[in-house]
């Protein structure tokens, strides 16, 4: 399996420069917006995670190499799972490309402010970006890449701009309001458990759906 | 004398088109050329058998073990060669067989260097850059370094030019020296084996028309052509058959008699596999308008 996540971050190995200077681009960017820089944070790890991850399987559909790994001895379960991990091990990259590109910035007490990474904003980028994908693999195990692309670009950017949304016109929708306003009475690490629960609750339901679209799949 | 491949009324539907009872046998040490027309539904046999589609009814036996049930033990013992390149392009060709020699259990590192020392194929060569023939010979390297029993390949030979195809025959020519290997070919260019192929299965429109060792296939089929005045007593023999203004030319199947043999308008031959391929697919064609 770990030769899957190893293919895959070959795969989209042209945009790892890119994840290296990712970091001093998000504190750049971020540098005058103490008060946002980790939300926007977030936002752009989950999304760096998710173009990584269709980016590897825009390659896939590009050959149908899907038929060749299939004739390797594999089993179809392994692929479903490495492609989740490969997801982790992308927002891993994310979050090490900021911290590294923090502590030179300190480091170097250049004239930035390097906005704050807190347990919470991490949480938070990992529950974007596992809902994001716990809804695009299934449809990429089951369409592929070039098929289910125009569902995944709206995705990506519902998954961005339907929180915004939401969260500016929650007033009209009781049980979004109420839970937002039980969320922000908790402590943090409550409200960080319940956001994660669910997030890993989805993507368990998504590895089950993709397990069997997968195992269903004819190539 | 053991089977290294086992089909057995294999089965399979899809609109508009479907295999139907499909079965052959592959015994080990040999090589089966599967010829038919584009659309019969080769690569379809070659995708039921490696278990990428699923059949709807029948049994594939690989090594004697069920080829779903055992599929990872399977796979480790076989090598494939398709018709197009399903590497991944962006890769150079270190990468791609770092990648693919990580799922064999039997990978040989030293005899893959050597495949693609003697093709010239370098490793940091990306596999985008590699012509159609490098790609095909890459696929063959991956293919035969893992010491693969059996090796599957579909089309591997379309749109190379004759020199590659002719590298290609030599190199599986070779493998099967060893008697403990087999090698399933499919094809549309019946010229190439003429030279190789122990078995030919014949498929066309989802059915089997015959399987069996290309001796008995060429003493079963005869090319007959002659005057249009000889036709008529002898019309219903031919499996297919081609008339103009001044004669005719049709295939025979069966050694019996018929009739004209001695007839100095009339002309017996050999049939090619093309010959046979043709003529038969044609007469079925003929039968069904």
């Amino acid at each position: 399996m770990l030769v899957l996540i190893l293919k895959d971050l070959l795969l989209s190995k042209k945009m790892l420069p890119l994840v290296a200077v990712y970091g001093f681009f998000m504190i750049i960017m971020f540098s005058g917006a103490l008060d946002n820089g980790g939300a926007a944070y977030a936002a752009v790890t989950a999304a760096v995670g998710y173009i990584l991850m269709t980016r590897a399987a825009y390659y896939e559909d590009l050959n149908k190499s899907e038929l060749m790994i299939m004739s390797l001895p594999v089993r179809r379960s392994q692929v479903v799972f490495s492609k989740y991990l490969s997801v982790m091990v992308f927002f891993i990259l994310g979050a090490f490309s900021y911290g590294i590109a923090a502590a030179i910035i300190t480091l170097a007490k250049l004239p930035l402010n390097v906005p704050p990474i807190t347990v919470e904003i991490l949480a938070g980028a990992a529950t974007g970006l596992l809902l994001l994908v716990s809804l695009s693999i299934p449809l990429l195990f089951k369409f592929g890449y070039i098929k289910s692309r125009i569902i995944n670009m709206f995705l990506f950017f519902g998954a961005f701009f339907i929180p915004l949304i939401v969260s500016k016109n929650n007033n009209g929708v009781p049980l979004i309001s109420s839970l937002i306003s039980y969320l922000k009475k908790q402590p943090d690490f409550i409200a960080v458990a319940y956001m994660l629960g669910f997030a890993f609750l989805i993507t368990i339901v998504s590895i089950i759906a993709s397990l069997k679209i997968y195992k269903n799949k004819e190539f | 004398m053991e089977n290294i491949l086992e089909v057995c009324k294999l089965s399979k539907s899809f609109p508009g088109f479907s295999i139907r009872e499909v079965s052959f046998e592959l015994p080990r040490g040999y090589i089966m050329g599967f010829i038919g027309p584009n659309g019969a539904g080769k690569t379809t046999i070659i995708k039921l058998i490696m278990n990428l589609i699923k059949k709807d009814s029948g049994k594939v036996n690989i090594f004697g073990l069920d080829h779903s049930a055992n599929e990872i033990e399977i796979k480790n013992r076989i090598g494939f060669v398709y018709d197009e390149n399903h590497f991944y392009e962006e890769l150079n060709v270190s990468e791609m067989s770092f990648i693919v020699s990580r799922f064999y259990k039997n990978w040989d590192e030293q005899v893959f260097k050597k495949y693609l020392d003697k093709f010239g194929i370098p490793l940091k060569q990306k596999i985008k850059k590699l012509s159609k023939g490098m790609k095909m010979k890459f696929s063959l390297a991956v293919a035969l370094s893992h010491n693969a029993e059996l090796l599957i390949m579909d089309e591997p030979t379309s749109g190379l030019d004759p020199l590659v195809r002719n590298d290609l025959m030599q190199i599986i020519s070779e493998l099967i020296q060893s008697e403990k290997k087999g090698v399933f070919f499919s094809t549309h260019i019946t010229s190439d084996l003429d030279k190789i192929a122990d078995y030919i299965t014949f498929i066309n429109n989802g059915e089997i028309i015959f399987s069996e060792s290309k001796e008995k296939i060429f003493e079963k089929y005869r090319i007959v052509k002659g005057d249009k005045r000889i036709l008529d007593p002898i019309r219903n023999r031919f499996v297919g058959l081609k008339e103009n203004s001044y004669g005719f030319e049709g295939l025979i199947l069966g050694t019996e008699d018929i009739g004209i043999e001695n007839d100095d308008r009339c002309l017996i031959e050999k049939p090619t596999l093309d010959d046979i391929m043709l003529y038969t697919v044609r007469g079925i064609e003929k039968c069904l308008s």
